[in-house]
């Protein structure tokens, strides 16, 4: 199911799931997300103005309960920076699911576009493990990008990857049952259907 | 940083594609829908489709529509008619990525912070026609005969709430390779990084897309009339570029 947040790219997010095969509903109430399997934030927007809607609808508390039973949820861009704790854009609180912030990229600069992604150093070394990353499965690492803010956190992920070269900018995580994009599948051609087809089957769907 | 983008800039007028000459003249070039769908298996970087027909105080629904029913996976900047954030709002909601405004910044500069405010600066483009002339490089807006000179108009700018200007070469925009703007604009320090659109061909893209303040380049024409341009021309400048800045894209291979 996604959930709306006021702004968000909802189209473009149902049509890539309608091309991996599998046909979201969009949410309309807060009781309806207390009995869902699966839940996506999608991306576009700012994340105060997201985070205010996300409350006003009661969204945010179900968000929290779904966590709580351990269901996935699949943030897209300021999907899944509303998932942390403090957001520098407006300067407000998120949904706390896990530890960190979300500030400014250095400089003021912005990513926007395609840029390659990199798996971080202890994925890599549990990549030979039973579970192969998200982003091994994907055949193309080249995805587009649109966001003037980064995600911050010390969180220990089950696996992550990183943009612009370095581990600079996190441009994905799965941590049990969450997994952040902060690239846009969406809008990302075959490397985005790819890497959202996998991600599903991740979570079993 | 990302990689440094080519892009399409598909030109709309009365709700049909056109190709543009010199922002007079047009030529009808199809329907939206399948020039999207075309440009998306062609593996451009970002589409810009912009409304050109005059006197709209709002974006043309029917053109966002025609976005929305294209389902495509290529990220889309739409300009044209948005006024305010709940203008930008509803091109987001129909499929656009990001949103170019060019008189709201003459208009109610204003309004540019509520735009960001609601679906992010980082999806907020701002568009300057220019012209350069015997008073240098003037700033020429579509709406108005009003003009100011590149110095100015970069302080106009300065402080709002816009990721990217998109540069457009008025007087050439049509003739491609006989833009000279690239020379004329300075590098410099600027806050907002470049784009570059109106009378390119691949050797311009190449030289362009080294200046440090620029992150991407556009054209119109030849990509709404050739199979494959986007793909020769992604290719032509890569060539001419060492390393190269643009990704490599295999059009048609799904990966």
């Amino acid at each position: 199911m996604l959930i709306p947040h006021g702004a968000g790219n909802i189209g473009s997010l149902m049509e890539l799931f309608h091309q991996a095969g599998y046909f979201p509903r969009v949410a309309e109430s807060a009781s309806q997300i207390d009995s869902i399997d699966i839940a996506v934030i999608p991306g576009v927007g700012a994340s105060g103005s997201a985070m205010a809607r996300l409350r006003e609808t009661g969204f945010a508390d179900a968000l929290v309960r779904m966590n709580e039973r351990q269901r996935p949820i699949i943030g897209v861009c300021v999907g899944a920076q509303v998932m942390f704790d403090r957001l520098h854009e407006n300067e407000c609180t998120g949904l706390k699911l896990l530890p960190g912030e979300v500030a400014r990229i250095a400089g003021g600069e912005f990513n926007n576009g395609w840029s390659d992604i990199r798996l971080d150093a202890k994925t890599q070394e549990s990549g030979a493990g039973k579970t192969r990353p998200l982003l091994l499965k994907t055949a193309a690492k080249t995805f587009y990008f649109n966001h003037g803010y980064q995600i911050n956190t010390v969180a220990p992920m089950q696996e992550s990857g990183f943009t612009c070269g370095g581990e600079k900018l996190l441009a994905y995580f799965v941590h049990d049952n969450l997994c952040g994009i902060q690239f846009h599948p969406e809008k990302s051609q075959a490397a985005g259907l790819s890497f959202i087809a996998n991600t599903m089957k991740h979570y079993g769907f | 940083m990302a990689f440094k983008r080519l892009i399409a800039l598909v030109p709309v007028q009365g709700g049909q594609v056109v190709m543009s000459y010199g922002y007079m003249r047009h030529k009808p070039a199809g329907s939206l829908g399948t020039v999207l769908r075309n440009l998306d298996r062609w593996g451009i970087d970002e589409i810009a489709v912009i409304d050109i027909s005059r006197g709209r105080d709002e974006p043309d629904f029917s053109i966002l529509e025609q976005v929305r029913l294209a389902a495509i996976r290529t990220p889309v900047a739409f300009g044209g008619g948005i006024r305010s954030a709940r203008h930008a709002v509803a091109a987001v909601a129909q499929g656009c990525d990001r949103v170019i405004v060019e008189t709201l910044i003459w208009q109610a500069p204003q309004e540019i912070a509520c735009i960001a405010e609601a679906i992010g600066q980082q999806a907020v483009i701002g568009a300057a026609p220019l012209v350069y002339g015997t008073q240098g490089l003037m700033v020429a807006p579509v709406h108005s005969a009003q003009l100011e000179t590149w110095t100015e108009w970069l302080r106009r700018v300065e402080g709002l709430a816009i990721s990217e200007l998109m540069i457009i070469d008025r007087e050439h925009e049509g003739a491609a390779g006989s833009s000279k703007l690239g020379e004329k604009v300075p590098v410099a320090e600027m806050q907002h990084k470049l784009i570059w659109f109106g009378g390119l061909n691949a050797n311009h893209g190449a030289a362009l897309l080294q200046r440090p303040d620029t992150v991407g380049v556009a054209f119109g024409n030849p990509f709404l009339t050739s199979e494959l341009a986007a793909y020769t021309h992604r290719r032509d400048i890569n060539t001419l570029m060492r390393p190269q800045l643009l990704r490599k894209v295999h059009p048609h291979v799904e990966g």
